[in-house]
């Protein structure tokens, strides 16, 4: 019983004591659950779940007729891992050969690259965007330790159209200038999340019902550029800066009435989808980020400034210098050529430098300051693109005594080319200045509007009664007296202004020019303005020749796009005018004569003495206006000086064809028309004598383009 | 009764007369049988869960390594049944040969044996796998049992009973320790506890013990590796968080951490861990680790607690009730090997324990411990079948 008891007895120690352990394990459980498990949990955290991103769709950019700008496809990218267990010297040689199969690139390009990269490196890029054909073959090599990977890359459709405005993008998708930089927020959208597991192998891997956080795809912008008027204007740009032979070229179009950019274009340009193919001076955007001394199209705000505070009266005759030189404040002022007496419209027609600043220094300093500010000079526009300046506007107490004057035409100030269109859009807008923009709205993956700007005004710069008195001043800018001749466009009317700034290299004005224009039309209901910048013209630094074409070249294209703005017919034209030919009235009675001429009501002076008329002036068919003085010689109408049987050759010269024609056939005789248009040569000449039904030969001549419209605009005037 | 007879014969305590006792009818210890069959199963599911891993790396499912697993048990269980069936008495014979044949078997393996994980712990017999050192750890169990029932007149003599009990427990186990030397100092224990119960002299055996903290301590501070490696095991308890390792066993114990603490109450889930991609072998020495994240707090209780359940079954009925002092030296040997692995795999898994390579009886995978786990369960039950009092203590 003894032994027994005891081993009984030893037997249950030993379970207690064993017992022991299990308690032990059952609260260490308890311990490691509760009193450290977060911070353990945590640890699982970090080392067993990942996250990795699904990228978001960069959002695409559109015109304003919903021409995809800028879009995305998908590339493939392709990388290998030489450290990978099982991969080979000649697997490596296999990819590097099917590679540069897809690529044109020597199969030595890919083995230096991976032989090149720093030792121990498991992931050496090959290529960032291959074909999928590319992709597909190097698949079906199965090689282990090639790394394919989905990107996106951004696409632009046009390629250099628009180029400045819309940017580009770098290797992350991340925009670097214009649109794709100031939107790159809204463009890229959120990245989605994708939580995976890792192992202790670092192996990534997903799993059923992983948590995931879908990526919210970018806004696409819809902008108000018209890819229409946006190639137009970059061909027309291009073609000016090469026919100038200018080192650089800014045009901008702009809706007045809503500050909508409809263009922008700067030459030279650059293919964003491979942006560093030129250098970066090239991708700035000069519309928005340069500025310079406008010169003459800066005249603007004197004219405003001084109609409006009543400073200057249209009849005043301002009296330039022979020279076309004067002396201000001992500094010397030049207009481009000696322009004699003008009055205020000739001033800003013909440019006359004198004669602004004259009429600017009777302002008070402030006043201009004011005007100046209020017209935008010396702040941004606050256009939605990246890296606008302000300009420079110096402050009244900056000045010193010539600041006005120089100011007044455009010099001693700073702008930049977006404020100048922002200022001409303003005077077209009739006073209110509009704020230029580009994006009108944002639209989200459905095609629903989650933003929208719309336009919005900054201020009016002057009443409208100011504006209205001086559009025809600006008007006459684009005549053949102002100007900008060059610059018109044949039945529009056109107003703006010619600037031609020397330019300062070094604190010093050169030799090199600035040649702009700005101007918009149609004249009297402005639906576009637009600027013209042309730098360093070597044909001719006037504005108006070198800018004012590229304007001219521009605007008659849009006109012919847009139905809105008409351009008159040619015969309305001549039925619109007043036109009158004189009558023949040779060989008419004195009193028939007066009956003739009365009837159409043009007055007319007789000299000499006798029944009938014999000589007129102007001559028969000539082109007569109201106040044309018609000269009648009288005299005895001898009609034996004429022999029986014959007739008398007219003098058809100057006549047009059909003119000449009825003429010859009343007298019987017939017409050889060799050409056509005016007749500036005939056979037999004026004066012989020839019996009715021989015949009389002309020659014609079409008179010159130029030659018509400068007409038309003296007509005009 | 049977000690407390009156002349107290020897045979009577060896229990060589198992006719004494009417055994016809009675059937084996049916909640014992109940456990195993539940840490079978909890056990297959655990390691389908985390033996995907290992499949990967050798080219296999984890489905057919679990088929195979289920298929070691089958045959684990059919060994139990067997054995339940041949009377201990009849083992106990043959106790002598098979300690001698373990220890042939333990030099073969040394010689002969499969490398795994960087020791040789098992041969390879006409493609199937076997571990000569649970072989060995049975075979003495029962041979130490016989000889401490058959030494009970002169137990605490040094000479005639310490001394030859010792050789046969030192031998085995220094034949393992070289291959193994975890599995071996459990078995040095269990072999202690078993001469304790078994009435040797307390101070003999503390002499033992003595003598191997002095000599584990003198192990310990022979070189700087194990010096650091007691360091780290002293943080792993004491810094749970701690994420400066000094060796690659407190990083393991602390990836068991993060799976004991990821489960929480209720578990992740059923085929749900994460740590079993950072667990070395979780299907063997770290699965109590994944049961702790796939079924959390609940679930690992469960499996200790059916650990607590045998070791009181085994020593509160089976051993007490043994017909003789073999069957309760039996029953209690055979209680701790199954229980002691138990706790120890659970006791490393949440880090109460420095990190060791041994398996959870019925759960981990791994076929010969499972085959010889079986056995002693087969054993208890015999003993339970045969004990001396009646149906009382028999459930079912």
């Amino acid at each position: 019983m003894k032994e027994r008891t005891s081993i009984m007895a030893r037997m249950f120690i030993l379970m207690g004591l064993i017992l022991l352990v299990p308690f032990a394990i059952l609260v260490q459980i308890f311990r490691v659950n509760v009193i450290e498990g977060d911070g353990l949990r945590d640890l699982w955290n970090s080392q067993a779940i990942d996250y990795i991103s699904i990228p978001a769709q960069r959002g695409q950019i559109y015109d304003v007729n919903g021409s995809l700008l800028a879009t995305n496809s998908v590339v493939y990218k392709i990388a290998v891992d030489p450290l990978f267990p099982g991969i080979t010297r000649d697997n490596l040689k296999t990819i590097a050969t099917v590679l540069s199969r897809h690529t044109n690139r020597p199969t030595s390009y890919y083995t230096n690259r991976i032989s090149n990269a720093p030792s121990h490196s498991r992931y050496i890029v090959l290529e960032r965007s291959i074909t999928v054909q590319a992709y597909e073959d190097i698949r079906e090599l199965g090689i282990r330790g090639v790394i394919l990977e989905e990107d996106y890359r951004r696409n632009y459709n046009f390629e250099s159209l628009s180029a400045h405005v819309l940017g580009y993008v770098n290797h992350n998708i991340e925009g670097m200038t214009g649109l794709e930089s100031r939107y790159n927020e809204k463009l890229k959208g959120n990245a989605g999340q994708q939580q995976v597991r890792r192992d202790r192998a670092n192996r990534i891997f997903s799993y059923v019902g992983a948590p995931r956080k879908t990526p919210q795809q970018g806004l696409s912008l819809h902008t108000t550029l018209n890819s229409y008027i946006q190639a137009i204007t970059e061909e027309e740009l291009e073609k000016g800066v090469r026919n100038n032979n200018a080192k650089q070229g800014t045009a901008i179009v702009m809706d007045p009435r809503t500050g909508a950019i409809k263009a922008m274009a700067n030459y030279p340009t650059f293919n964003p989808n491979f942006p560093a193919s030129i250098d970066a001076e090239n991708r700035r955007n000069f519309a928005v980020s340069d500025m310079m001394e406008p010169g003459s199209t800066f005249k603007l705000v004197t004219a405003i400034a001084a109609v409006e505070q009543g400073v200057v009266d249209f009849d005043e005759v301002f009296e330039t210098p022979e020279s076309g030189t004067m002396q201000i404040h001992g500094q010397w002022m030049r207009d481009h050529n000696p322009l004699g007496d003008l009055n205020f419209r000739e001033v800003i027609a013909k440019s006359s430098n004198i004669g602004t600043s004259e009429i600017a220094m009777r302002l008070d300093p402030d006043a201009y300051y004011q005007y100046a500010r209020n017209m935008g000079f010396g702040t941004q526009t606050n256009i939605d693109l990246p890296n606008e300046i302000g300009g420079r506007l110096q402050r009244p107490y900056e000045w010193s005594g010539v600041t006005l004057p120089w100011m007044s035409i455009g010099y001693e100030v700073q702008t930049t080319p977006i404020q100048m269109l922002q200022a001409y859009g303003a005077f077209a807008n009739g006073g209110l200045m509009m704020k230029p923009y580009l994006v009108s709205h944002l639209t989200d993956q459905y095609g629903k509007i989650v933003e929208e700007n719309k336009p919005s005004s900054v201020r009016r710069i002057a009443k409208k009664e100011t504006i209205d008195r001086l559009l025809p001043v600006f008007k006459s800018v684009v005549t053949d007296s102002g100007t900008a001749g060059w610059a018109a466009v044949d039945g529009m009317e056109i107003a703006g202004k010619t600037g031609t700034a020397q330019k300062l290299v070094n604190g010093r004005y050169s030799s090199s020019y600035r040649a702009s224009f700005a101007g918009f039309f149609p004249a009297d209901d402005p639906k576009y303005v637009m600027l013209i910048l042309l730098d360093e013209p070597k044909t001719s630094y006037y504005g108006g020749f070198t800018a004012g074409a590229v304007f001219k070249e521009i605007a008659t294209r849009i006109a012919g796009l847009d139905s809105d703005v008409k351009r008159s017919d040619p015969t309305e034209r001549i039925a619109a005018m007043e036109h009158k030919i004189a009558p023949r009235l040779t060989g008419l009675s004195k009193d028939n004569a007066g009956v003739l001429l009365s009837k159409q009501n043009t007055s007319f002076r007789t000299t000499g003495k006798g029944s009938h008329v014999v000589q007129q002036v102007p001559e028969p068919g000539e082109k007569i206006t109201t106040n044309t003085l018609v000269t009648l010689e009288l005299g005895d109408l001898n009609t034996n000086d004429i022999p029986e049987g014959f007739v008398e050759i007219p003098d058809l010269r100057t006549m047009n064809m059909r003119q000449a024609a009825s003429l010859l056939r009343n007298k019987g005789l017939n017409i050889n028309m060799v050409g056509s248009g005016t007749i500036y040569n005939q056979f037999p000449l004026a004066g012989e004598l020839m019996r009715p039904g021989r015949t009389v030969t002309v020659r014609g001549k079409a008179r010159s383009m130029t030659q018509i419209s400068q007409v038309t605009h003296q007509l005009n005037r | 009764m049977i000690y407390t007879s009156s002349n107290s014969d020897i045979n009577s305590i060896l229990g060589t007369s198992p006719n004494e006792v009417e055994t016809k009818g009675r059937k084996s210890d049916r909640v014992l049988l109940v456990s195993v069959i539940f840490l079978m199963m909890f056990g297959s599911l655990a390691v389908y869960s985390s033996i995907a891993y290992f499949a990967q790396g050798h080219g296999t499912s984890a489905g057919s390594l679990v088929t195979g697993h289920i298929f070691k048990l089958g045959i684990a269980f059919f060994v139990m049944l067997i054995v339940s069936k041949i009377d201990y008495a009849n083992l106990a014979k043959f106790s002598r040969f098979a300690v001698l044949i373990s220890w042939l078997l333990l030099i073969a393996v040394m010689v002969y044996g499969d490398m795994v994980f960087g020791a040789k712990r098992s041969l390879s017999i006409g493609g199937f796998s076997f571990q000569p050192s649970s072989f060995a750890a049975v075979a003495l169990i029962i041979h130490l049992s016989v000889l401490i029932s058959e030494k009970q007149d002169y137990i605490k003599d040094f000479k005639r009973s310490f001394l030859p009990i010792m050789i046969w427990v030192s031998i085995t186990c220094l034949l393992i320790a070289l291959e193994d030397f975890s599995s071996a100092a459990l078995l040095m224990a269990i072999s202690l506890f078993l001469m304790f119960v078994g009435r040797m002299s307390v101070l003999q055996i503390s002499a033992i013990v003595f003598i191997g903290l002095i000599g584990g301590t003198a192990l310990i501070m022979s070189t700087e590796q194990r010096q650091s490696r007691v360091v780290q095991y002293v943080n792993q308890i004491t810094d749970i968080n701690n994420t400066n390792f000094e060796s690659a066993a407190g990083y393991q114990a602390q990836q068991a951490h993060i799976a004991v603490a990821q489960g929480q109450l209720f578990g992740v889930g059923v085929g749900k861990s994460t740590q079993r991609d950072f667990l070395p072998a979780p299907y063997n020495d770290f699965i109590f680790a994944i049961i702790a994240e796939e079924y959390g707090m609940m679930g690992s209780f469960a499996v200790i607690l059916v650990y607590v359940l045998i070791l009181f079954r085994g020593f509160a009925f089976i051993a007490r009730n043994a017909r003789d002092l073999l069957g309760t030296l039996l029953a209690v040997g055979a209680t701790l090997m199954i229980t002691l692995y138990g706790f120890v795999n659970a006791a490393v898994a949440v880090g109460l324990f420095p990190v060791t390579g041994l398996p959870m009886p019925f759960i981990s995978y791994g076929g010969t411990s499972m085959l010889f786990a079986g056995i002693m369960i087969g054993l208890l039950m015999n003993i339970s079948k045969n004990s001396r009092n009646s149906k009382e203590f028999y459930i079912g």
